[in-house]
């Protein structure tokens, strides 16, 4: 996913200015778990518009906070509880009255029982869905947090292996080896890292352009003028540096030839790609 | 809850006040809105956003509301020529937070300002801002994000 394309769609600040529809504010919720640079940019939009909106801030009259804060309270008697019977009663109620038809005293009773059952199972209701919804919540946070934790882990393992990369690549006993493009007026270009003591050949497969699926690029080695072969290129390989299977000591030059797919164990000449003298 | 209102507050009242135009009406509706938001505490889920937005909203939708009963709706979303900071801020002799913000803000582009008022504190749609504004919908939505982005620089340097 392009994640900076996403930021810079503004889709976050329609989502922190309430603006976003229903559809994108799950799709938001969703990736916000997912990429932690969602998450920090949607939180960075939210605290920018709330400090844009700290500057249209005007003092409260001060009675108005007592008032305000009164008719709060008297609201407040109507506890969650309550308020859940509410919407309970008028299913429950008419069955009660079309069933039941006793004297007044008798009436009275069966209304407090139906009352107390009515209590006591909007009670539950809202427990159990409050519980339902606190161990959905855990549930989707654990997820999240295990799908962060195996994120940070992956990306650990990227990090050390670019860094490793990137201390081979300063080692003094490395050599780079431009290839360029065979082709008068070519641009294909691809720079091979040798490492004359080790005899490792480490290259960035995707710096080549895509080829058919029945081809593919073949690396050599050319020593006073025979060519060996180095292997070939693998196709759709995203990894920053590719290490040749054959290892190699001496070269006069690297160079790069379009084969079948599986390679050749001569070099087609009239296949050369790109080439470089070391 | 005098936690929240002791907290946020003024920063609503403002906006409320921003809104309607009228002091008593905005007192109506910070109450109003309060009821509200004590009722609707328990929808509130911190997963999905900062408690100021969700404040906001309701606040927000609250004024708008109240206008739309009294039959203003057209009266405040009429002229852009005063819809401005400066306008508000003259009109505030009791701001209560942060001219430092203020300061900061006023920084912000003329145009940009306007742009985010709308969409962030008037509640106004893209498509409602591009009609009101008489520009294209993908123009409104660039130029907010150029908006948030200077906002962004502005607090970058200033905060």
């Amino acid at each position: 996913m392009d994640i900076k394309g996403y930021i810079a769609s503004g889709i976050l600040q329609d989502y922190a200015a309430g603006l976003a529809s229903d559809q994108e504010q799950r799709e938001v919720q969703c990736l916000r778990k997912i990429y932690p640079e969602i998450a920090t940019a949607l939180a960075q939009a939210e605290a920018d518009l709330e400090a844009f909106a700290g500057s249209y801030a005007k003092k409260i009259p001060p009675d108005l906070r007592s008032k305000v804060l009164a008719e709060v309270q008297k609201h407040s008697q109507e506890s969650p509880l309550k308020l859940a019977t509410e919407s309970v009663k008028p299913a429950v109620a008419p069955a009660l009255i079309i069933s039941n038809q006793p004297p007044a005293s008798s009436q009275t009773l069966v209304w407090f029982l139906a009352a107390a059952s009515i209590v006591g199972i909007a009670f539950g209701v809202w427990q159990y869905t409050e519980n339902a919804e606190n161990k959905t919540q855990i549930a989707e946070l654990n997820e999240s947090n295990s799908g962060a934790a195996d994120r940070l882990i992956a990306l650990e393992d990227e990090n050390s292996a670019l860094e490793a990369e990137v201390n081979d690549a300063f080692k003094p006993d490395i050599r780079k080896v431009v290839l360029q493009s065979a082709k008068e007026g070519g641009t294909e270009q691809l720079a091979v890292l040798w490492n004359t003591t080790t005899g490792e050949v480490k290259y960035n497969p995707s710096a080549l352009p895509a080829l058919p699926s029945d081809k593919q690029y073949q690396l050599w080695v050319l020593k006073d003028g025979v060519p060996s072969d180095m292997g070939v290129v693998p196709k759709d390989s995203n990894a920053a540096a590719f290490s040749s299977p054959v290892r190699v000591m001496a070269g006069d030059a690297f160079a790069i030839t379009v084969e079948p797919l599986g390679g050749k164990p001569t070099p087609s000449l009239d296949q050369l790609v790109v080439i470089g003298n070391v | 809850m005098e936690l929240l209102y002791d907290h946020y507050g003024d920063n609503l009242y403002g906006i409320v006040n921003r809104i309607t135009k009228d002091e008593a009406l905005a007192q109506d509706v910070i109450q109003d809105a309060f009821i509200k938001i004590w009722k609707q505490s328990a929808l509130y889920d911190s997963s999905k956003g900062r408690l100021f937005t969700w404040l906001l909203t309701i606040v927000r939708n609250q004024a708008l509301d109240a206008l739309r009963k009294i039959k203003r709706k057209n009266e405040i979303r009429g002229t852009a020529a005063d819809v401005s900071l400066s306008v508000i801020s003259a009109g505030n002799e009791n701001l209560s937070v942060d001219h430092d913000v203020k300061t900061v803000l006023g920084s912000l582009d003329s145009h940009h300002r306007e742009l985010l008022e709308h969409s962030y504190i008037l509640g106004f749609s893209h498509p409602e801002i591009a009609e009101k504004f008489d520009i294209p919908l993908g123009t409104v939505k660039t130029r907010i994000r150029s908006a948030m982005q200077e906002l962004r620089a502005v607090f970058g340097n200033g905060h």
